[in-house]
């Protein structure tokens, strides 16, 4: 089933994990949660005992990689009254954070609002079906749920995807469903309120980048407990998400990772992001974003190169094509601090140390 | 393995109960400031009722305890000890080794000397005094680190062993050593019977004295002592209670069994250390500000040890939702969005948390998660983490304590303490004052100034000179206000009773010490300084008895640079004679007098001086130039000392370009001569010291430059003939040169130069290129440099 899909959901993915959580699970559980907190802690972050699974046994994954204490926070906030705002730089795991605890939790991580300057109320709480409308009035039959609704009438987790980009008063939609836990459907008359069931809540994300295009009121603020999600700072970590990252989508290839790649990539993103050199120096730190899941696509898009174009393995020259595409989004000014990186760090790195520096190096040309 | 572990401490504890059961003593391990070991403490001894406790604590500071366990002393307090090595026995100088030992209330040390004095039973302390146990170890770790005082206590034995502690907590599923502690000793111990909680406390001290290795030199020795303490008191008692640090405790089993313990004390003889008890803060006890061998958060936990003496079922959880209450009325102060829905939201957080994380009740760590989560609003930075830094102030506390009226403190100190009442000086918490003292207009500032002057220099840290008239680094001229910081810690006492000897007042001490300084004194710097000194700390009539030894200091004085300092200072001892109402003015301005004189007379010496040196003699020829503009028979004077200045052709460039610039201004000199001379630099044989000849005349007379054009022709020529390698070696003196002209003046003299070499104005402000090579270069000189003053200990 999975392998007709590009990116399956967490809940499909981790499905044999879940069901052997689930099946183990003691611990005593929020009203409607699939799992209790100490089991989606555990799904999240890992475990080193195998689970009985079935006749097999299974090892629980690590998903997230970071701070223990956040996840902790989060699964506690969502067992509460408050929302959980998960905030951060662009591709520091908010997203995927907020789909595994939904699956985790309700089982279902696509009960989902993405939001765009384009998101309407009626696509977060409910719409109408036109022609059943018109025949028959507002009837519940002609009502079409959007998330928040199938969120609060199931008692499942709703997702929020970049609350920020929506207009203030949009946003504002949220305020009264999450104080009162209950929406009002003026249309269905005396009929028309849906009341919450236990285990509703939304995740919402929100990149930092995106502060000030349409700031949360203070009202909407204080309905949500807020954590930051900071970049990865350790190289180690950085290579093995990548690596993870890369098997996930690599796996229809059938390739062998290339550890020594995966450690050059994860080093030259935690730089440029951080805007220091592992010996200490000070680099410019290009505008775009240079996250693990960029450091990820990079790799992957090197990879499938070698892999369809019959090259036996990957090549420098592709590496730095596809840095620089991932780099180059909207100002050439980033590309020109990568070229200074190159000229100083990498050239630098190519005498001292040789191998896949030299190689990187003497492929810049490829910069544009 | 683990098993194996396991049967290896049973069979130690078999050896425990014999060697107990053999000399009539129970152990106790302790940890500083541990809430659960205090609790258990109360029960052991009811449960035991022994006939003597026995204390690891300092023998020599005994006679305090009575002290200690007044009813009139509010902890927290601390025995202070220091001494100062006349002899030399530690090192070549003289240094004082001083160290703290803090006590809370909820210290298992100072519950189990109030407890031993409400039930009659006597408490032995029975450690090596603190002077033993400095000559035991590297005294370097007692002496003042940056103004502040150590502890000797100031090691906490039971973390030492970071890899052993990583994997206990990674076992236990705990974020830190503290979390692991509080959850595992402090939270679950208290639910523990006295027997459980002993023999946890017992296992987890075998584990670290197992994973320590070797004994260090000074344990073995105060462990030594220990024993013999303990055998000599058991001759006389049946049951005695020994409380020790964790780490100890097994040391002085394995003592016990052998019969024969070698004892080593130091010699000490000549060391005379003195030992009082002083207030201490909360904020002072927490490892953060330096007691390594205490527990984070004082403020906490004594709310937590008063929600236990109050038979509250849930201390812990009691004493953080009173914090988060606290919490939210102090960020409404501070006008920060907190309402109770956050504290709802918080406390629903922490339990939450605890019930995860396996807890009996949420800790430090549930609470800093529940506020951090449900206050902190929006992306956490400095602009909104507001109420996770007041939260952490508050867990650390600010309180003081307070000592029994009656204690017998130096007179030094209660002097310091009235003052500063009578001053409105802030001394109850240890919370930072910022002060800004109207000097000419408030009597009480003037005084308040004086006093702060006054600690400053007996160097007790109360006060913090922020800004204000300081002739010392020439700055704060135009302040008619001195702006201090004051803050109370317990080093502000500890110098009190340091400096008790000088006198019994802190003007007392002040004057006894600006007095031997004086005496000292033989130079016209050091005698001035003084001089300023005594004058800020109102030190009138002591200035008046110095001012006789300045006479000869001046007829003796040969460098022109230290009557040029003296000027400076003198000067500002006349200019502030009306606010600190000197009676000597009359006499200062005698001295001043002759300052100048004789810094006139000196003038013509400064000819020769090094290149080092050049730039700050021009700033005192400047400055004693400015100083006598009003008195024509000076300036005659002064314009004859130039005179001579400029007639000496082997004269330092900077010096004679000085001089020619201030004879220009004068009015001695005409531009169009100057600029014959500078072109014996920029075209002669001196055309390597032009720069230096450039800098001198700029410093002092920069606007010939704007109205003669020969200067930047022959600044062009000298530039255009000067090989790469002597341009590089003058540049940075060109640069200092132009330095003192206004942006203004830069732009104008740069057109001046493109018109003058045709060049487009645009392209001389295009920034420069500088090759990857370079830059490659620099980044690898930087680092070499930061090595070579790593290794020579220029940097930390």
């Amino acid at each position: 089933m999975t392998a007709h899909r590009i990116k399956p959901p967490p809940e499909v993915m981790f499905e044999h994990e879940l069901v052997a959580l689930r099946a183990t699970d003691q611990g005593p559980k929020p009203d409607n949660w699939l799992l209790s907190p100490q089991a989606v802690r555990t799904f999240i972050l890992g475990s080193r005992k195998p689970l009985p699974c079935g006749k097999d046994e299974i090892v629980i994954s690590q998903k997230f990689y970071g701070d223990e204490a956040l996840v902790e926070r989060c699964i506690i906030t969502l067992a509460g009254s408050r929302g959980l705002m998960l905030v951060g730089e662009p591709g520091t795991a908010k997203t995927m954070l907020s789909e595994i605890l939904s699956a985790a939790i309700s089982g279902s991580s696509l009960n989902t609002v993405q939001g765009t300057a384009g998101t309407t109320e009626e696509s977060i709480k409910y719409t109408w079906h036109y022609p059943l409308l018109l025949s028959n009035g507002p009837t519940e039959e002609a009502l079409v749920p959007a998330p928040v609704y199938n969120g609060m009438s199931r008692g499942i987790m709703t997702r929020f995807e970049e609350i920020t980009r929506c207009s203030s008063e949009v946003q504002d939609t949220l305020i009264s469903i999450m104080s009162d836990k209950l929406m009002l459907i003026p249309e269905l008359g005396q009929q028309g309120v849906l009341y919450a069931a236990p285990g509703f809540n939304i995740i919402a994300t929100a990149n930092t980048r995106d502060r000030g295009v349409h700031e949360m009121s203070s009202a909407l603020k204080r309905r949500f407990n807020f954590e930051t999600v900071h970049p990865i700072r350790d190289v180690r970590l950085e290579a093995e998400i990548i690596k993870r990252g890369a098997q996930q989508h690599l796996a229809h290839l059938g390739t062998q990772m290339s550890e020594d790649v995966i450690q050059l990539l994860a080093t030259i993103f935690l730089e440029l992001r951080e805007g220091v050199t592992k010996e200490g120096h000070r680099i410019d730190k290009p505008g775009a974003v240079m996250s693990t899941a960029e450091a990820t696509g990079v790799y992957t898009q090197s990879v499938m190169s070698a892999y369809y174009y019959g090259k036996n393995r990957i090549e420098m020259s592709d590496v730095v094509s596809h840095l620089a595409g991932t780099i180059v989004k909207d100002s050439s000014e980033s590309l020109k601090k990568l070229e200074q990186y190159f000229q100083t760090v990498i050239k630098s790195r190519s005498v001292e140390e040789g191998g896949l520096w030299t190689e990187l190096y003497e492929a810049r040309s490829r910069l544009g | 393995m683990d098993g194996i572990v396991r049967s290896a401490f049973q069979a130690r504890l078999e050896t425990l109960s014999a060697v107990e059961a053999q000399f009539g003593i129970r152990f106790l391990p302790i940890r500083h400031h541990s809430l659960a070991c205090s609790h258990h403490l109360r029960l052991l001894l009811d449960d035991y009722q022994p006939e003597c406790v026995l204390l690891e604590a300092p023998w020599d500071l005994q006679h305090l305890q009575e002290l200690l366990t007044s009813g009139k002393t509010q902890a927290p307090v601390s025995l202070y000890s220091y001494f100062t090595d006349h002899r030399g026995k530690l090192g070549s100088e003289a240094d004082t080794y001083a160290s703290f030992y803090p006590l809370l209330d909820y210290s298992p040390e100072l519950v189990a000397m109030r407890e031993g004095k409400q039930r009659g039973i006597p408490v032995h302390w029975i450690d090596l005094s603190h002077p033993e146990q400095v000559m035991l170890r590297s005294p370097a770790a007692d002496k003042p680190k940056n103004g502040q005082h150590t502890s000797v206590y100031d090691r906490d034995n039971v973390k030492d062993d970071e890899r052993f502690f990583e994997k206990v907590i990674e076992r236990a599923g705990r974020t830190s050593f503290h979390d692991w502690w509080e959850h595992t000793f402090e939270m679950e111990g208290m639910q523990l019977s006295t027997a459980q909680f002993r023999e946890r406390m017992l296992s987890f001290c075998y584990h670290i004295r197992e994973v320590s290795g070797e004994t260090e030199r000074i344990d073995s020795a105060r462990e030594a002592f220990m024993i013999s303490e303990i055998r000599r008191l058991g001759s006389t008692a049946s049951r005695m209670l020994v409380l020790t640090g964790g780490y100890h405790t097994w040391g002085i089993v394995d003592g016990l069994i052998r019969q024969e313990e070698k004892l080593y004390r130091p010699e000490i003889e000549g060391i005379n250390a003195e030992c009082y008890a002083m207030p201490f803060s909360l904020e002072d006890a927490d490892p953060k500000k330096g007691y390594a061998s205490g527990m984070p958060y004082p403020a906490y936990y004594q709310l937590v040890w008063d929600k236990l003496a109050s038979n509250v079922q849930q201390p812990f959880e009691e004493a953080g939702i009173d914090l988060l209450l606290q919490l939210a009325k102090q960020l409404r102060r501070h006008d920060e969005a907190a309402a109770t829905p956050d504290v709802i939201a918080a406390l629903e957080l922490c339990h939450g948390l605890k019930q995860l994380r396996k807890k009996q009740q949420f800790g430090a760590n549930e609470l800093q998660d529940g506020v951090l989560a449900a206050f902190v609003k929006g992306e956490r930075t400095l602009s909104s983490d507001m109420p996770i830094r007041v939260l952490h102030r508050m867990l650390q506390g600010s309180l003081r304590g307070q000592l029994d009226p009656a204690a017998g403190v130096p007179p030094l100190v209660r002097d310091f303490y009235e003052q500063c009442k009578e001053l409105r000086l802030k001394t109850a918490t240890t919370a930072e004052h910022q002060l800004a003292l109207q000097l000419y207009t408030k009597p009480r500032d003037l005084r308040k100034s004086r006093f702060l002057h006054q600690l400053s220099f007996l160097s007790i840290d109360y006060g913090i000179f922020q800004r204000g008239l300081d002739t010392s680094t020439r700055t704060g001229l135009n302040l008619m206000q001195e702006h201090w910081r004051t803050k109370m810690t317990p080093s502000v006492e500890a110098r009190l009773i340091e400096r008790a000897s000088y006198g019994a007042t802190v003007q007392e001490a002040a004057e006894a010490s600006w007095t031997i300084r004086m005496r000292e004194a033989s130079t016209l710097q050091d005698l001035t300084l003084l001089a300023v000194d005594g004058c800020r700390m109102g030190l009138e009539h002591a200035l008046e008895a110095m001012l006789p030894r300045l006479e000869p200091c001046i007829r003796n004085e040969s460098s022109f640079s230290q009557i040029s300092e003296a000027i400076r200072r003198i000067g500002f001892l006349i200019d502030m004679s009306d606010l600190w109402q000197l009676k000597c003015k009359e006499d200062l301005n005698t001295l001043y007098e002759q300052l100048i004189d004789k810094g006139i007379w000196l003038l013509t010496s400064v000819s020769g001086c090094t290149a080092e040196e050049e730039n700050g003699i021009i700033n005192d020829m400047k400055d004693l130039c400015a100083r006598i503009q009003e008195c024509t028979r000076l300036q005659s004077f002064l314009q004859t000392a130039l005179a001579s200045l400029l007639g000496n052709k082997q004269a330092n460039p900077a010096i004679e370009g000085a001089a020619a610039g201030l004879y220009y201004g004068a009015g001695c000199l005409e531009a169009e001569q100057i600029a014959m001379d500078a072109e014996g630099f920029f075209y002669g044989s001196r055309i390597y010291q032009a720069a230096r000849y450039l800098k001198g005349l700029f410093m002092t007379a920069r606007d010939l430059l704007l109205i003669e054009p020969r200067f930047l022709t022959g600044i062009g020529n000298v530039i255009t003939n000067m090989s790469s390698e002597h341009f590089h070696l003058v540049l940075p003196d060109l640069k200092m040169a132009f330095s003192f002209f206004t942006p203004y003046e830069i732009d104008r003299i740069a057109k001046q130069v493109a018109e003058e070499q045709g060049a487009d104005l645009d392209m001389l402000i295009l920034p420069v290129s500088v090759s990857d090579e370079t830059i490659r270069l620099a980044g690898r000189l930087d680092d070499e440099i930061k090595r070579k003053m790593t290794e020579w200990g220029l940097l930390l």
